[in-house]
């Protein structure tokens, strides 16, 4: 392989699963930029064409958005059937989507705790399955698990306005999950060469992000600074291709250095 | 950024202490591909496919000595003299481990000292002596090569009756360099420079000739039933050398096929 391409994805295709938050955004343009036919999801079907809109602008790029909920199997089955119809096969899953459930934090009704994992967990699980085996069966794939350093660490009170009043336990408990459910998968297809590692990220600093939560947020991390609009995209791109082909299971913080200390 | 610039070296100077080695050559070789220019500081000579780079003036080796500071300051001075700046070290040169009585039982202070010296010593010593020159250009990027073995114990039963053991100093020390990495994240970040360590799992060396048996039990120990490649560090290097890692700091990546992930 040319050392020069060798972070090219090229000829590859991607399913970036929830591209459409502020994380997927830069994921779903990444592995479009860096070369692959990158099909990107969401379960809002009122959506869909304004995300078709939005990903279409920049032509020089090949982004397809389509209508998938991951608590529905029969719409993952379908994706993955429309995928291989149209190319033969899936190189590249980006399990990136997320429901954030309990925003009442730690006293919400119990019920919303299983509300999440249906979501979270189980959905996660059944995609990772169902477009897994296909990697397991073409003997090749990288599957990108988006974590998050809230799978890392506990939460810290003093970064908000109410304390940990709001601090979602369910959005920790399966982060963390995430974390060694990657391991799981490296090892049960690792002998097929196909790949899974976790990427955990920091905060993302946005429009809507609070000016005093940005300043407190910043002390916590050692390079003194909220994450920006493109900070996740070298690291998709880098476990996406070939030059990481030793590397799985692993967890990579992309975080400023917020966990190192 | 277009994707191909993120990870692009363009006029970026590296030193990669061990450059010459098996590993090392690799990474020197995939700095040199995106464009970096490199110093290779190590005592023997660049394996021949280097020869053009040298001879086109991107790559420059200097004989240095990484148990030697009076070397290190030599080789950053002429780094810094043929090059005109500092922007990447890759700490990748250990020496020591796996002299003399190697066993947890026998091993003797002076064995002990020189094999911890030899893997985070170096990597202690060769930061020191760079930072000054990074702070010249404004920040940099640190990467330091740290061990499985830093993660993880050596499973003895892998190493059967081959008497190849893994001595109980390199360990400790590459454990230390992870720490070390950590250290320097917290403490350079202000000088804008980003330190991470990369835990290679199990590259052999070809030449050392290992027994089939041996490198059957290093590939099972692996989630990807295999050892790594010769090149397959150096993606790795050329990821966090770049801004394509420009909020990634203080941390360690294994690339060592799923080794320590069960």
């Amino acid at each position: 392989m040319n050392v020069l391409d060798s972070f090219s994805l090229k000829g590859k295709v991607a399913l970036v699963v929830g591209g459409t938050g502020l994380y997927g955004r830069q994921v779903t343009s990444a592995l479009a930029e860096a070369g692959a036919s990158t099909y990107v999801t969401t379960r809002h079907k009122d959506q869909l064409q304004d995300v078709k809109q939005e990903f279409k602008q920049d032509e020089s790029v090949d982004i397809h958005a389509l209508y998938m909920d991951q608590t529905k199997e029969d719409t993952t089955i379908k994706v993955r059937d429309n995928l291989l119809k149209e190319h033969g096969k899936i190189d590249i899953l980006v399990n990136n989507a997320v429901a954030r459930v309990m925003e009442t934090g730690w006293n919400s009704d119990t019920a919303q705790f299983s509300q999440s994992m249906e979501i979270n967990a189980t959905g996660m699980y059944s995609v990772t399955k169902i477009i897994g085996n296909v990697m397991y069966e073409q003997k090749s794939g990288s599957i990108i698990q988006m974590g998050s350093m809230m799978g890392m660490i506990g939460p810290d009170g003093w970064l908000y306005d109410e304390g940990l009043k709001d601090s979602p336990p369910d959005y920790f408990f399966h982060k963390g999950g995430m974390v060694n459910f990657t391991k799981y998968v490296a090892s049960y297809y690792g002998q097929s060469n196909v790949r899974c590692n976790c990427i955990s990220p920091g905060g993302i600093e946005s429009y809507r992000t609070p000016p005093e939560f940005v300043e407190r947020y910043n002390t916590r991390t050692m390079l003194n600074r909220m994450a920006n609009d493109t900070d996740i995209k070298g690291i998709i791109v880098f476990l996406a291709s070939d030059t990481s082909a030793y590397i799985t299971g692993a967890n990579i913080p992309v975080d400023g250095g917020y966990t190192a200390k | 950024m277009q994707m191909k610039e993120m990870f692009s070296l363009r006029g970026k100077t590296a030193v990669v202490t061990g450059g010459s080695g098996y590993l090392g050559s690799c990474m020197v070789e995939a700095m040199l591909a995106h464009g970096a220019n490199v110093t290779v500081a190590d005592p023997a000579e660049i394996p021949e496919r280097l020869f053009p780079y040298k001879e086109k003036g991107k790559l420059y080796h200097v004989r240095c000595d990484v148990s030697d500071t009076e070397s290190i300051c030599n080789m950053f001075e002429r780094s810094a003299d043929n090059f005109g700046q500092l922007d990447i070290l890759v700490n990748n040169a250990n020496y020591g481990a796996g002299y003399g009585d190697t066993g947890i039982d026998k091993m003797s202070d002076k064995v002990w000292d020189i094999g911890i010296d030899g893997s985070v010593g170096t990597a202690f010593r060769c930061t020191r002596e760079s930072i000054s020159y990074l702070r010249q250009n404004g920040g940099g990027s640190i990467v330091n090569i740290a061990s499985m073995y830093g993660m993880v114990s050596p499973n003895p039963g892998i190493y059967g009756s081959s008497e190849a053991n893994n001595p109980p100093n390199y360990g400790a020390g590459k454990s230390g360099v992870i720490q070390l990495t950590r250290y320097c994240a917290g403490h350079l970040a202000k000088d804008n420079i980003r330190a991470n360590s990369v835990s290679p799992g199990p590259f052999p060396k070809p030449s050392q000739e290992y027994d089939q048996d041996f490198q059957n039990n290093l590939a099972d120990k692996t989630m990807l039933k295999r050892v790594g490649e010769q090149h397959e560090v150096a993606g790795t290097i050329v990821f966090l050398a770049s801004s394509a890692s420009g909020y990634v700091t203080g941390v360690n990546i294994a690339v060592d096929g799923g080794w320590t992930a069960w």
